[in-house]
Formats: C-alpha cells, sequence, structure tokens
C-alpha cells in the first residue's frame, strides 16, 4: 500500500505576527500614530495590538479634516482624538508627546497628563504654536517618574506648595513659553539630577542656575543674567544670545575658569564678552576647553580679537568650527594693519588644535585668519574650507593664498568644498 | 600587556565558529558580562543560525566608532552602507530582528525595526496586508462594525 500523500497544508505566512510583542511595539511606535491604530483593521490578531503602544505621539496628522470641517473643527477632532487613544490604551506607557497646533482646554490637557502620572510616563513633550502659551496644568507636577521633560509656548505660573522636584528628570527643555523667573529657578534647582537644560525665547531677567550635576546647557534668546556658578560639572555650554549688550555674569563666570569643554556661541556673544574682556579677562586660560563653535563676524576687529584670544588661551583646544553669522549682510572691513601683525607676532601657537572647519565668504580677514591658522598649528590634521557662500573670484585668490601660504603641521590635509 | 587586540570566540546555532574582537561583542549587551568575565571557551548563542551571525557581525564592525561621529562624510557614507545593507529578504530581515533583539544590540535593533516601519509607513492596510502577507480573517460585517467603532479615526 502506498503511503499516504501528506497533504501541505498552505497556510498563510504572516511574517509580522511571529514577531515577539517588544518587536511589534517597537515597530508600531515608529509609524505616525494613526497608522498604528489601523492596523487594527489589518486581522483579528492585530485587532488590539495598538492599544499597548509604549510611545504615544499626537501631531496634526491626527487630524484629517473632511471637505466640510472647518478650522473651529480642528481642536474638536484633535481633542477628540487623543481623548479616545488614550481611553483604549492598555499596559505600560513611557513617552507622550502632544505636539499641535490645536489650543487644547486646561480640563483636557490636564486629564491628559494626568494619564502620564499615573503611568508613571518618563519622557512628556507638550508642544503648542509659539505665542499660544497654553496654560500647564497642574497634573504636570504629579508625574514624578519624569526622566526627560519639553515644554514648548507653554505658560507656568507658580510652581503648586510642596511640590518635591522632578526626583529623576535629566533634561529639561523650556521654550517660547512664559513662566516667572522664582519659579523657574526653584524648577530646576528642583530637580536633583539634572544634566541637561535648554532655555529659549523664554526671556528670565536672570537666573542662578542651582544644578549641580548639569553638564549641557543651552541658552537662547535675549540677554539675561546667567549666574552659573552653582554648575561645576558643566561640559557643554551653549549661548545663542542675539544682542551685543555684554552679558555681565556669563563672562564673569567664563572668566572663573569653568569646566566647559564644549563653547557654542554666537557673534553677538563674542561681541559683549570682548567688550568685558580687557580688565577681566586678566591671565585666564581654558584648561578643558576642546571644541569651540561660532558664527563669527571677521568684518568686527572686536570679535575677532576675541576669537583669537579665546584660542590662544585654551591649550587644550582640538576643534574649531566657524560660520558667518546668519542673515546678517556685512560689509568687508579693512583692518587696522598693525591687526593682523600683531596677531602673527603673538608667538603662541594653537598646540593641539586638530581639525579646523570654516564656512568662509573668502574676504581678506577671513583668508588672513586661516593663514594665521595654518602658520601656527603644528598638529593639524583637517582644514575644511567650506566656500558655500562665496563668490568664484574670491574662491580662487583664497585657494591660492592657502595654498602658497606656509603650512606649519606636516601631517595636514586642506579639503576645499561648496557645500550650501 | 600585549597590543594585539583581544578576540572573542562566538558558537552559532549550526556550530559555526566566528571571531570577533572583544571590542565588537562588548556592545552586544547579552553575552558583555561573559566577555568581561574573560570567558576564552566558544560562546553558544543557540538562537542565531550562522549566515545571520555573519550579517550582524558585519555591521556591527562597519558601525564600531562610526556612528558617534561628526564628520558628515563618514556618516553619510555609513548611511549609504547600511542601505546596502539591509537589502534582504524579508525573512533575513526579521531574523536580523530576532538576533538583534536576543543579543541586546541597540543599534541594531533599532536600524532594523525602522526598516520594517518605513516599508509599510503610508500604505493602505491592503498594501500593508500584501506585504506581510497577512490575511483578512474578518467577516465582512465585523470589519465594517470595527470602521463603524473607529468613526474618531476618520476615513479608516
Amino acid at each position: 500500500m502506498p503511503p499516504p500523500v501528506l497533504k501541505a497544508t498552505l497556510q498563510p505566512l504572516d511574517l509580522l505576527s511571529i514577531l515577539p510583542p517588544v518587536i511589534i511595539q517597537n515597530i508600531l511606535c515608529r509609524l505616525p500614530i494613526r497608522e498604528a491604530i489601523q492596523t487594527c483593521v489589518l486581522s483579528r490578531r492585530w485587532r488590539y495590538k495598538w492599544c499597548s503602544m509604549t510611545r504615544l505621539k499626537f501631531s496634526d496628522d491626527c487630524v484629517k479634516l473632511r471637505a466640510d470641517d472647518d478650522d473651529a473643527s480642528f481642536d474638536r477632532i484633535f481633542v477628540n482624538f487623543v481623548d479616545r487613544v488614550l481611553l483604549h490604551h492598555q499596559g505600560p506607557v513611557h513617552e507622550i508627546t502632544i505636539a499641535t497646533k490645536a489650543k487644547p482646554c486646561l480640563a483636557d490637557l490636564n486629564q491628559w497628563v494626568h494619564f502620564a502620572s499615573w503611568n508613571e510616563v518618563r519622557e512628556l513633550s507638550l508642544q503648542f504654536l509659539t505665542g499660544s502659551n497654553v496654560e500647564a496644568p497642574s497634573s504636570l507636577f504629579l508625574c514624578s517618574k519624569l526622566t526627560s521633560l519639553h515644554l514648548s509656548a507653554c505658560k507656568v505660573r507658580e510652581l503648586p506648595v510642596g511640590f518635591k522636584g522632578f526626583m529623576f528628570l535629566k533634561t529639561l527643555r523650556f521654550y517660547y513659553g512664559e513662566i516667572p523667573c522664582s519659579s523657574l529657578q526653584k524648577l530646576i534647582s528642583s530637580c536633583a539630577i539634572l544634566e541637561s537644560l535648554e532655555i529659549r525665547e523664554c526671556h528670565p531677567k536672570a537666573l542662578d542656575v542651582y544644578a549641580p550635576l548639569l553638564k549641557r546647557l543651552h541658552l537662547e534668546g535675549e540677554v539675561a543674567e546667567y549666574y552659573l556658578e552653582e554648575t561645576p560639572l558643566l561640559r557643554e555650554l551653549k549661548v545663542m544670545i542675539c544682542s551685543d549688550v555684554c552679558n555681565v555674569a556669563l563672562v564673569k563666570y567664563l572668566n572663573c575658569i569653568p569646566s566647559v569643554e564644549k563653547l557654542t556661541c554666537s557673534s553677538y556673544f563674542l561681541k559683549g564678552w570682548s567688550q568685558a574682556a580687557s580688565p577681566s579677562m586678566g591671565t585666564v586660560t581654558y584648561n578643558h576647553l576642546r571644541f569651540i563653535e561660532l558664527d563669527v563676524n571677521f568684518e568686527d576687529p572686536a570679535v575677532v580679537a576675541q576669537l583669537l584670544k579665546l584660542m590662544i588661551r585654551s591649550p587644550v583646544l582640538e576643534n574649531v568650527c566657524i560660520v558667518p553669522p546668519i542673515r546678517r549682510k556685512l560689509r568687508e572691513v579693512a583692518m587696522d594693519s598693525q591687526f593682523w601683525c600683531e596677531a602673527r607676532g603673538v608667538g603662541r601657537k594653537f598646540s593641539r588644535l586638530k581639525d579646523v572647519r570654516i564656512t568662509t565668504r573668502g574676504s581678506a580677514n577671513e583668508r588672513e585668519f586661516m593663514k594665521l591658522v595654518l602658520a601656527n598649528s603644528p598638529t593639524l590634521v583637517k582644514m575644511m574650507v567650506n566656500f558655500g557662500c562665496c563668490s568664484e573670484d574670491k574662491r580662487k585668490i583664497a585657494k591660492e593664498e592657502l595654498s602658497r601660504c606656509h603650512w606649519e603641521s606636516r601631517e595636514i590635509e586642506v579639503v576645499f568644498t561648496t557645500f550650501l | 600587556m600585549s597590543s594585539k587586540k583581544k578576540v572573542i570566540t562566538l558558537r552559532s546555532s549550526d556550530g559555526e565558529i566566528f571571531e570577533v574582537e572583544e571590542a565588537v561583542a562588548l556592545e552586544w549587551l547579552t553575552i558583555k558580562p561573559l566577555v568581561e568575565s574573560g570567558c576564552t571557551d566558544a560562546i553558544p548563542l543557540p538562537q542565531v543560525t550562522g549566515n545571520i551571525l555573519a550579517k550582524v557581525i558585519e555591521y556591527c564592525k562597519k558601525h564600531i566608532g562610526a556612528s558617534e561621529s561628526e564628520d558628515r562624510k563618514i556618516l553619510y557614507e555609513l548611511e549609504s552602507w547600511d542601505a546596502d545593507f539591509i537589502k534582504v529578504d524579508q525573512g533575513t530581515l526579521f531574523d536580523l530582528i530576532r538576533a538583534a533583539d536576543y543579543l541586546t544590540i541597540k543599534t541594531l535593533f533599532e536600524f532594523t525595526c525602522q526598516t520594517v516601519a518605513d516599508t509599510i509607513k503610508h500604505k493602505t492596510i491592503e498594501e500593508v496586508r500584501h506585504i506581510f502577507r497577512e490575511s483578512n480573517d474578518f467577516t465582512p460585517e465585523e470589519e465594517k462594525e470595527i470602521r463603524g467603532k473607529s468613526w474618531w479615526l476618520q476615513g479608516l
């Protein structure tokens, strides 16, 4: 008797479903939330998979307006969408982002953030349109497990009485919002392990930053007095201030030999710094500074002098990255004939400098600066010159001058590019 | 101390032997403690086949040190290398995800999951069903009901 023929049953192989749930969750979290939810109609197995997503990111894509919907419907539909998702959700949530042009009312927002606090969310981000200054709900201060908080265009009033601080918060971003100085100061100092702080366009008048573990600080906007004496571990400082009024407290801090390794700042800040520099800078050296990133107005002697001073006084400086100031038309200014002669005569070398990147307009001052660097950097490995915003004839002159001048380093590679 | 780089031996589920530099193996959190304890025997990886393990090693070798680079050119080259690397059939892709999950290799896990997400992003339900050979086992009435209940999604 012949053996019975085995009939292979052709089960359609569902590739995605054979992956473990944790992987499916990870993939779903990478989709726009509407699309992730739509997987509920794929098949029975997929019916409720989206409900246990651990990252919920609500953006304006959640709303699909129909032809007969007016703009006023937008807020209603968005709010409804978030409500429904949170209602259906099951299991842990680690991250919630709400980034929208809608202006949810305080009660709705409060309820959503309550949901975050019940679920012990670790990363929370509330981002609204600049200028809308949506009031931050009181439930925010109940999210005690937060490690990361981002508030954009939010209004925070006083901190609640008895608020003990975000014990686990490592990253705080406060953009375009409104908060009384005293509250911001209290908020920062109540986050015991804060490592990264970004304050953008919030206009505090003065801020005493008490953050013993802070490593990264970004400040952007108008001048304010920032006191950083209580940030002994600060490694990375970015100051994008758009006024050249001297920032007395910051400059004082910088002149106290901080532990900063990476400094990013604007031409305005350099200018302000230069005004305060001569009497107070003294013989300070920046013994930890390894990386500077600046936009430099080379047509302002005070700024260039400050840049050179900074470079000369940073004995371990390795990387320099320079771009022209944004959105400013600069007229070329011929420096005092003595300026570059003196600069060359200082006799100090950039003894550790390895990597220089400069985006140049090809002006005479920029060329002098590059030549100075080439002639005084014995360990320079790479100099990248980007002619992205430079006219054809200036590019030619610059290339010629740079290839003819003295290169102190033997190992150097000079690269010319034209990125925009 | 010898300046020669320490090599770790690994054995795949099908008995193939691989050698990787210690620095590479230390990125695999699942076997990190073993590596740190100075284990010299071949580490068995019963959930990963030889051909997949070879791919995993290839990826990690390429990425070690390079991912953190700030050099735009290096990152750009790495990106196009990645794009070529991941041109594999779906079975292999899912095996890679499972291997990355099992070995706890964060970069590879995120990259492969993102690749799957990108494949189904902006596709219709029918297209997603087709891509993943998922058969629709709802009755038409059930499907209608689900779509009706999900009115708040609009246009589902």
